[in-house]
């Protein structure tokens, strides 16, 4: 057994995942994008 | 004036966003059991704070619409609940990608999960109503009943995770979790705030622009006497 599967069997913790952690902001800030993008895209040519 | 208000928000919130992600991803510790993964809960908990919020506010802006009808009021409705499914809908994407390394799964059929996706439908089929109706009263009515219908859902989302206690936690307290995540939770839930802000301004005045366009009747055509 290796080191870092015996401190996730002895401990609980989970190792590493650091793709899930950016895939998950990288999504955040794309969606806040192109989101943002629509609205923009949508906007009244003359204000109300 | 309101322009450029709007563009102060929107780098307020921009500058919000980059400071509040440095304090998820890089500042606060990791989690003794989830470890870093963990960080995903710096985005998934405040868009779905800022969904079920959205919610809420079209819940109220459909009753106040009954009793008092306008049509910035109908626009205010129609801007949370097209900006609460869209935080919605990702939050619930965040929160499957936090459940693959931690749950070992995207996707259960916990009641928390259930209601959320149940809520989102709704929604989705609240803006569709307004898509189908051509008539801008009607339109504005039958929605405002719909968009009351539907919020039965809210509480439920939320109290969902304490009247089935299933795999989704429950609400932590700050007294429970480290300082330094509360604070990142913080920046974090102000960051999405701020941009909700500008979002449900934008998509108000795209919607309240429809309206005065539909309800304006169009130039009268004068003939040339001939």
């Amino acid at each position: 057994m290796n080191a870092s599967v015996f401190l996730a069997t002895q401990t609980g913790r989970i190792q590493g995942g650091w793709s899930y952690v950016w895939t998950a902001y990288g999504l955040t800030w794309t969606a806040f994008a192109l989101y943002g993008l629509s609205l923009w895209l949508r906007r009244p040519r003359q204000e109300p | 004036m309101l322009k450029n208000v709007r563009i102060a928000l929107a780098v307020l919130a921009l500058g919000l966003l980059i400071w509040a992600g440095y304090l998820g991803l890089v500042w606060a510790p990791a989690d003794r059991e989830m470890g870093d993964v963990q960080r995903i809960m710096y985005v998934h908990v405040p868009a779905m704070e800022m969904a079920l919020l959205a919610m809420t506010l079209n819940f109220l802006c459909c009753v106040t619409y009954l009793f008092r009808p306008s049509w910035s009021m109908d626009s205010l409705a129609e801007a949370f609940a097209e900006v609460g499914l869209f935080f919605g809908g990702f939050g619930l994407v965040l929160g499957s990608i936090w459940g693959k390394p931690t749950w070992g799964t995207y996707w259960t059929w916990d009641p928390r999960l259930t209601s959320m996706a149940i809520g989102l439908v709704s929604y989705a089929g609240y803006l569709t109503l307004r898509r189908l109706v051509d008539d801008a009263e009607r339109r504005a009515v039958w929605s405002a009943v719909v968009g009351i219908i539907i919020a039965v859902d809210v509480p439920i989302i939320y109290y969902s995770v304490r009247w089935w206690r299933s795999l989704h936690q429950m609400q932590s307290s700050p007294a429970t979790v480290d300082p330094a995540m509360v604070r990142a939770l913080r920046w974090n839930f102000l960051a999405f705030f701020a941009l909700f802000v500008v979002f449900v301004m934008a998509r108000y005045a795209i919607a309240l622009a429809r309206r005065r366009q539909e309800v304006t009747p169009p130039p009268l055509v004068l003939e040339r006497a001939s």
